[in-house]
């Protein structure tokens, strides 16, 4: 299920937040559990199991680590617990990959099994990893309540796009959150703020780069190859930051504070700031149980050197089986490492005009190796930016692409930034407590929200026309 | 304050939604879009495993929920008002028109098909004398360009029809004349065909070509067959505040008694107008009674002409002015109709010959082939 849908708005979250409120606190975990299962079966009938395998054998990882406590055995149960997820993540995502690989370096033709990727694997084993991790470390105490963890793993609101929330973060709030009605508010307002961000914005900017990615070579310009990245960029950043604050907002709605996971990565002045704005849960996450235990940067620069190498390739292939996605991030690994070592200084000296715009192209190229199945055709693109191909600077297609878009594109342009949010603060704090303020504020949202419903009824329609032709 | 108002409204919203989704009936046809609605999934367990049971309860929910319609005309008010210039293929054009869209060309396959009319043309003349014309009528796009969004990424049809006339030595180009007329009522507002005014500037420049005088309009009696039509364009672009259109009748003085032939002899009947379809949504099928394979008309005249028209659905309000000049007329829609047409004028002794579709549509054509048996 997506919480982009009117089966999710209009049947299951009502359901879900009566029954969890109309219950006694003890059985809250159960009752989010249950939906969660529920949640995720409703789109993956059948590896829900691989899920709820991954939940048991984690809970009696970190049981064993919490028994062998201090012994060899916890260490194994810690590695067991890392292995058995990987062996999981890399089966059914890098399993085609892998083979594909071995078959053209080892001249093979072993044929490829194409497994389905279940929905939410590379977040869900990462977070389970996280939990055993976490208790060997001794930074969270085993969840005793296996109903509690698997509320844990499964928790719709972040199970099938995150933000990946590490066990420590919630362990706490797992056994003792308390809803309170402000909370709850906020995670209303901060559910509708990412409803919309992914439906009316992202969706409609979709369609301008699904357009211009797919023209034909008589209608492609290269002001039109730009436009197609700008698009991408702010489809891209709206989708999952939009189903982020939705995770974020859902999560409040139960008591849950989970962390940011985009902090307006569009306003960096460096590609540096850039990664700690964009997909923060993800950085952390790598920093934390890779980056860190292999000795960060405190054991010497060529070891600081390797430690950034891996991550960035691990950070790249994470993002999906296929070796754009590798180059993708050995991409951004290069830009940082000659940002860490003098890029860095010259940026902060520089106009901040200068070093946003900077950010902003050397984003814009990146998807080049990002939105594209295949390399080639990325490359193809990324050609026609810089005047391959013979394409014509800009044609009428550009002007009316613009001119049917141009509002748009301030709006997703001014939300990229903390302008809204700030505004909205400031007003809040001064005229929240009258009634007029409550009222305006009350009415963007609801307006936010039923626009959201039109778009999501919108999605289906598909109207015959076929015999007036 | 404002936390307390959030919640109950947004509590308040909720509910009431989902209980009115709830106790709204299920509809099993939507006559605006033309189609039959997702209905309640029958569940089995293979269904269910492979995702299609779900998915199809998530289509459910969204084709049923109440005011389907209504929301779809938001969304579209929503756009509009983001400056958007064109939704489902149809600018949002000036002075309340809604065109379509004619941004890309198949060149190759609309050079053949002027060679498939060419190829007719040159063996209607050859074997049977049959003198061919052919009419692309351009679409509102390019009649009415004044009403296009700025840089709207049209196709140039001024080209095509060049080419056309290059091609074809009976080719008879209309589009001046509609542009002469292009403040007049000559295309539908909401529905991609021309009006019967439209057909009838077209058909007095065929009569030119012909070497005939053009027709005056007191020729023929004006009839509103009706003034609530929302046509293809209103549908696709969903602009639920369009007003709707006209649709009149051009009855040809002294063409009665007429005989309406359709398919040899399914159907037969005294008249032109297929008026059941004006109860319905499509009401531009009044005229000849949608798209049939084959139509013959007998008329009152007694010229001795007989008119061999091979069509899309443009000609379908062309014809009613037609009827005024021949004794006989066979109407053939080439999606349907597959056997010669050649041997068909032979055997029936048809006099002349018209090639009549829109632009756009003729571009894209693929039975035009069947004209060359």
């Amino acid at each position: 299920m997506v919480f982009s849908s009117l089966i999710f708005l209009f049947i299951f979250l009502p359901a879900v937040l009566g029954l969890y409120y109309i219950s006694p606190r003890f059985l809250r975990n159960g009752i989010l559990f249950f939906f969660s299962l529920l949640f995720y079966a409703w789109g993956e009938p059948v590896y829900v199991v691989l899920m709820i395998f991954s939940t048991l054998v984690d809970y009696l990882h970190g049981w064993l680590v919490d028994k062998h406590r201090g012994t060899a055995k916890a260490k194994i149960a810690l590695i067991s617990s890392v292995v058995i997820n990987l062996t999981l993540l890399g089966v059914f995502k890098y399993s085609d990959f892998i083979i594909a690989n071995i078959n053209a370096v080892a001249g093979l033709n072993i044929p490829l099994p194409h497994l389905p990727l279940p929905i939410g694997i590379s977040f869900y084993t990462f977070q389970t990893m996280s939990y055993t991790i976490d208790v060997y470390r001794g930074d969270a105490k085993m969840q005793k309540n296996i109903i509690s963890f698997g509320a844990y793993v499964a928790l719709f609101p972040q199970l099938i796009a995150g933000p990946i929330v590490r066990f420590s973060t919630v362990a706490e709030q797992l056994d003792h959150r308390r809803e309170n009605p402000n909370q709850f508010a906020d995670g209303i307002r901060r559910f509708i703020t990412g409803l919309a961000k992914k439906v009316l914005l992202a969706n409609s900017i979709g369609v301008m780069w699904d357009q211009l990615s797919t023209l034909d070579p008589a209608q492609a310009s290269v002001l039109s190859a730009w436009l197609g990245f700008v698009a991408y960029s702010f489809q891209i950043y709206f989708d999952f930051s939009g189903y982020s604050d939705m995770a974020i907002g859902l999560g409040k709605m139960f008591g849950f504070t989970f962390l940011e996971n985009f902090e307006y990565p569009y306003i960096s002045k460096s590609i540096t700031e850039f990664w700690r704005r964009w997909h923060i849960s993800l950085g952390t996450w790598f920093k934390e149980y890779v980056y860190f235990p292999l000795g960060g940067n405190r054991r010497g620069q060529g070891v600081q050197l390797r430690n950034t190498v891996i991550v960035w390739l691990f950070t790249g292939i994470w993002h999906g089986a296929s070796w754009n996605f590798v180059l993708w991030g050995l991409y951004f690994c290069v830009i940082l490492i000659l940002e860490k070592l003098f890029l860095l200084r010259r940026l902060e000296k520089a106009h901040p005009v200068v070093s946003h715009c900077y950010t902003i192209f050397l984003v814009l190229i990146s998807w080049s190796l990002f939105a594209f199945d295949s390399l080639a055709d990325g490359m193809r693109y990324l050609g026609i930016l810089f005047g391959a191909g013979g394409y014509p600077l800009y044609n009428n297609l550009t002007l009316f692409t613009l001119a049917s878009n141009g509002a748009l594109l301030v709006v997703l342009a001014v939300a990229s930034t903390p302008l809204g949010k700030n505004l909205a603060g400031r007003f809040l704090m001064a005229k929240g407590d009258t009634v007029w303020g409550s009222a305006v504020a009350n009415v963007v949202l609801v307006f936010l929200f039923v626009m959201t419903t039109a778009y999501l009824v919108d999605s289906t329609y598909n109207p015959f026309l076929y015999f007036r032709f | 304050m404002h936390g307390k108002m959030t919640t109950s409204v947004f509590i308040l919203l909720l509910g009431t939604l989902s209980l009115v989704n709830l106790l709204t009936p299920v509809r099993s046809f939507s006559e605006n879009e033309n189609r039959y609605l997702q209905q309640l999934p029958e569940f089995s367990t293979n269904a269910l495993m492979d995702g299609s049971y779900t998915a199809d309860i998530d289509k459910f929910v969204t084709d049923q929920f109440a005011f389907r319609d209504s929301w779809v005309g938001l969304k579209t008010l929503g756009e509009v008002a983001l400056g958007k210039e064109s939704s489902g293929g149809v600018y949002f054009g000036g002075d309340g028109y809604l065109i379509e869209m004619f941004d890309t060309v198949n060149m190759s396959r609309y050079e053949q098909n002027l060679g498939h009319v060419a190829y007719f043309a040159d063996q209607a003349g050859e074997r049977m004398g049959i003198p061919v014309h052919t009419v692309l009528a351009p679409t509102a796009a390019l009649a009415l360009a004044d009403n296009l969004p700025r840089f709207a990424p049209e196709v140039d049809q001024r080209e095509l029809l060049c080419l056309a006339e290059e091609q074809l030595p009976g080719f008879v180009d209309v589009s001046g004349t509609l542009a002469a007329h292009s403040d007049e009522y000559i295309y539908y507002k909401t529905d991609h065909h021309w009006t019967t005014l439209g057909a009838f500037y077209a058909y007095n420049h065929w009569r030119e070509a012909r070497g005939l005088s053009p027709r005056p309009l007191e020729d023929f009696t004006k009839e509103i067959l009706s003034d609530s039509f929302y046509g293809t364009n209103y549908t696709k672009a969903s602009l639920y505040t369009a007003k709707p259109d006209t649709i009149t009748a051009f009855h040809a003085k002294g063409q009665e008694p007429l005989q309406v032939d359709y398919n040899m002899g399914e159907t037969v009947t005294d008249t032109l107008y297929a008026v059941e379809f004006l109860e319905q949504k499509d009401k531009y099928s009044v005229f000849l009674n949608a798209n049939q394979p084959i139509t013959h008309i007998t008329t009152g005249n007694r010229n001795g002409k007989k008119l061999m028209v091979v069509k899309d659905s443009y000609a379908n309000s062309f014809i009613q002015m037609a009827v005024a000049d021949y004794e006989e007329l066979y109407v053939v829609d080439l999606r349907y109709y597959k056997t010669s047409v050649l041997d068909f004028m032979e055997e029936r002794g048809v006099t002349e010959a018209l090639v009549l579709y829109n632009l756009k549509g003729f571009a894209a054509d693929v039975n035009l082939y069947y004209l060359t048996r």
